[in-house]
């Protein structure tokens, strides 16, 4: 698993891997501005909207306005319909906008138009690209309507479908976590910040040469077989007891279920983001509290990165796939931590890494033709799975023909 | 007793089958015509093409009607889709001293009432047992307790998928008595007391849906409808070999088997080729092996909430397939490898009627819509006759 960061040690130059951030819609462009807010060294950022004035309004630079004939610049209104028109009306753009990435990270709140229509698309011709695509989203609280929900829930299916994975956060979830008589835009605010810190969290890891790295195909592996479903938890803590107090944040928290996502799934990737007063038998906590809570067998990958404004405080971000479904290799079954930089320095590995990233086929695009006679009808899906895909196929079992 | 001939109209992915029914002096059913209609309208066990639904339809009941001498004008619906779920509930009142009819029929109420997403409509609830004070499984009419509760399992469907399928017999001018979840249908027909008794599990393999009602200590334990069916298997073999969905159906009824076999693997088979191609042949195993993975998986989806409520072990009586899907080569091979229990393949039982095939495994949905139809119709009768007694009393004259 020597990949990536042996290519940055001997070239020593730019990012590992050409992340691309996306919002999609207006909800996920106020996330974004939230990330880039406090962020010094940003990846590419672009915000996809079809209402002119709200674009015209972000603080985000690389604009793409999409659905100029099918809304005139005025949004959709919450038509997911014509959310999708529009991002079919600018393939083009939105093809030129992903080209040239290894990693999309597409940011939707979905309910509303623009997001819930024009987010499948667009993930859907990332991943046609070649990007490893990995979606955020959050869902409406309960009160913003029932169509609004129902429009997510068809949202998130089509999403399930186009993209490598999706991290869904349920506003809901988050309910528990704020005191009942939280002020609206805190609320709002409190969203935001979640969604902000679980996507820096990530980048961070894979973006800098860290002390412990995570690379782009410890992502690829756990995004690639996670069933198109991740679950995402935040964690952070300050002061002496800051790692517990992270941990335990994290693990008791709603977002992860009080610790039962961690109980139940397959695979996980696990960052730590703390100032250069991080110790190891912190590290180590963290590690053997995962590992107790996590199943046996479970694949964990962790990574940290020291940063000096972080001194006093400690973040966990961690991805999970409930749904793992192990590589048809099977390669790698016990956790992997912290890759020591000695094995880097081994003068094959970095060819034989790259070999066999390149080697692995992306997996099959499960097109609408798939579907066959099922493709005009709702979707059977059952565990994260779409069963009207032939099974063979979704097993990965080669049929000659 | 009078009740007139009942009429079961089975909306199937594959087929529309029409059946009536008439009660016989010894208080048997006998069933008088089937009327059938290969349907092409429906995808998965719901309407996806409104016209050709109800021509078929029309079709399958003309012909019941010239068969059977009758004019149909009421149907007892049977219907399945994704969409359809059981879950299990409990109702509990208190009660103090003797326990009277009012009781049972209030904690039924109770048990009845659970919160399910407004797209949602309860199809069924089946009542299970009662309980008096924790003393489970009693008749609680009569008797003395604290505490009455009463398990109930509430079968719901999508509202407007089930509106859309009684819409097509209102544009037929049909009135429709019942709604019926087929899986309930089938299981009426096929399953004996002794075997729900003992626990079984009952698999209706449809063309379109897959239904399965699970009895766990004389009750019905669970339910519901996973949307995959004989339709998904032809569109895997249809993928797997680009054939057309007739061909792949054709090649499916000839050769499909659930199981790969060894012979398979040295067996080669002709693939059908269009004019000019050069013909094609395959082996067998292949055709076996894409099978064999959608009927696994679907047994397993069954198999794995089964497992959840840990019901599996006390299927005493095994699985029991109906549906057209019991046809396909080892399928009850492949049921018992899955499940870990005896399968047999099951038909309608103590039928006596026109057709003496009337016992195949296909036709269990429908002859048991017809024994619901009357169970129904017995009750409404006895209801109805206890009134008319007592009218008569009041006037004086019983």
């Amino acid at each position: 698993m020597t990949t990536a960061r042996d290519k940055t040690m001997s070239e020593d130059s730019g990012p590992r891997c050409r992340v691309l951030v996306v919002a999609v819609g207006g909800g996920a462009g106020r996330v974004l501005e939230h990330v880039l807010r406090d962020w010094d060294d940003p990846p590419s950022v672009a915000l996809v909207n079809t209402d002119a004035r709200a674009l015209e309004d972000s603080e985000i630079d690389l604009k793409v306005w999409i659905g100029r004939t099918v809304s005139k610049g005025m949004g959709t209104g919450g038509d997911a319909e014509l959310g999708r028109l529009a991002a079919n009306e600018d393939l083009d753009a939105l093809r030129s906008l992903v080209a040239g990435h290894d990693l999309l990270i597409l940011l939707a709140c979905l309910g509303g138009g623009t997001a819930t229509g024009s987010a499948p698309v667009l993930a859907r011709l990332a991943r046609e690209s070649g990007l490893l695509t990995l979606v955020y989203v959050t869902m409406p609280f309960a009160f913003e309507g029932a169509r609004r929900l129902e429009q997510a829930q068809e949202g998130l299916a089509g999403l399930k479908q186009a993209a490598d994975a999706v991290v869904c956060l349920p506003n809901e979830r988050l309910h528990t976590l704020l005191a009942s008589d939280t002020p609206l835009p805190q609320a709002f605010a409190f969203v935001d910040r979640m969604m902000a810190a679980g996507i820096r969290g990530l980048w961070t890891l894979l973006a800098r040469n860290n002390m412990l790295n995570l690379d782009f195909s410890d992502l690829q592996t756990l995004v690639e077989n996670s069933g198109n479903e991740c679950c995402f938890g935040y964690g952070e803590g300050t002061g002496p007891n800051k790692t517990e107090e992270a941990l335990q944040s994290l693990l008791d928290g709603p977002m992860l279920e009080k610790g039962r996502v961690i109980a139940n799934a397959g695979a996980m990737i696990l960052s730590v983001t703390a100032g250069p007063d991080l110790a190891l038998s912190e590290l180590e906590q963290v590690h053997r509290r995962f590992k107790e809570t996590a199943r046996a067998g479970a694949r964990i990958a962790m990574g940290a990165a020291v940063l000096d404004e972080w001194t006093g405080r400690l973040a966990l971000t961690v991805l999970a796939a409930e749904h793992w479904i192990p590589g048809p290799r099977g390669d790698v079954d016990e956790p992997i931590v912290g890759q020591d930089h000695t094995e880097g320095r081994d003068a094959e590995a970095p060819e034989r890494g790259r070999r066999t990233r390149k080697g692995r086929e992306h997996p099959r695009l499960r097109l609408e033709s798939d579907r066959g006679r099922f493709k005009d009808v709702s979707p059977t899906i059952y565990d994260g799975a779409d069963l009207d895909i032939p099974t063979y196929q979704r097993q990965d079992v080669r049929i000659p023909t | 007793m009078n009740i007139e001939p009942i009429v079961a109209l089975e909306l199937g992915t594959s087929r529309i089958r029409a059946m009536v029914g008439e009660a016989r002096e010894d208080d048997g059913l006998i069933i008088t015509a089937v009327g059938e209609c290969a349907s092409s309208g429906m995808r998965k066990g719901e309407l996806f093409h409104f016209d050709s639904v109800c021509e078929c339809v029309d079709r399958a009941l003309r012909q019941a009607e010239e068969a059977a001498g009758v004019t149909i004008n009421e149907v007892h619906l049977a219907l399945s889709g994704s969409q359809i779920e059981g879950i299990p509930n409990r109702g509990e009142i208190p009660v103090d001293g003797e326990i009277t009819d009012d009781h049972v029929e209030h904690v039924r109420r109770v048990a009845k009432e659970v919160t399910l997403p407004a797209d949602r409509q309860i199809l069924h609830s089946i009542v299970g047992q009662f309980c008096v004070d924790g003393l489970c499984g009693v008749r609680p009419t009569g008797m003395v307790g604290q505490k009455l509760a009463v398990e109930v399992l509430i079968l719901h469907g999508v509202h407007s998928r089930m509106v859309n399928l009684v819409r097509v017999a209102k544009t037929l001018k049909l009135d429709v008595v019942d709604l019926l979840f087929s899986g309930l249908c089938a299981a009426m027909a096929a399953l004996s007391a002794e075997q729900k008794l003992q626990g079984v599990l009952l698999i209706d393999l449809g063309g379109g849906t897959t239904d399965f009602m699970a009895y766990a200590n004389a009750r019905i334990a669970d339910a519901g409808a996973f949307g995959v069916g004989g339709d998904h298997v032809t569109n895997d073999i249809a993928k797997a070999f680009r054939l057309s969905t007739a061909e792949a159906e054709a090649l499916k009824i000839q050769y499909a088997d659930a199981m790969v076999s060894a012979a398979g693997r040295t067996r080669r088979i002709p693939l059908p080729a269009s004019a000019g191609e050069v013909p094609r042949t395959m082996k067998l195993s292949d055709l076996q092996t894409v099978v064999h993975l959608r009927m696994e998986e679907t047994f397993g989806l069954i198999r794995s909430r089964l497992q959840r409520q840990n019901l599996l072990n006390q299927m005493g009586g095994g699985v029991v397939l109906t549906g057209g899907g019991a046809y396909l080569k080892s399928v009850s091979q492949l049921a018992e490898k899955v499940f870990g229990l005896p399968c047999a393949i099951g038909g309608p039982r103590q039928i006596s009627g026109l057709a003496a095939n009337l016992s195949r495994p296909e036709y269990a949905t429908g002859v048991g819509a017809v024994l619901c139809g009357f169970r129904n119709a017995r009750m409404k009768a006895e209801q109805s006759r206890g009134v008319w007694t007592r009218m008569a009393q009041w006037f004086g004259l019983g």
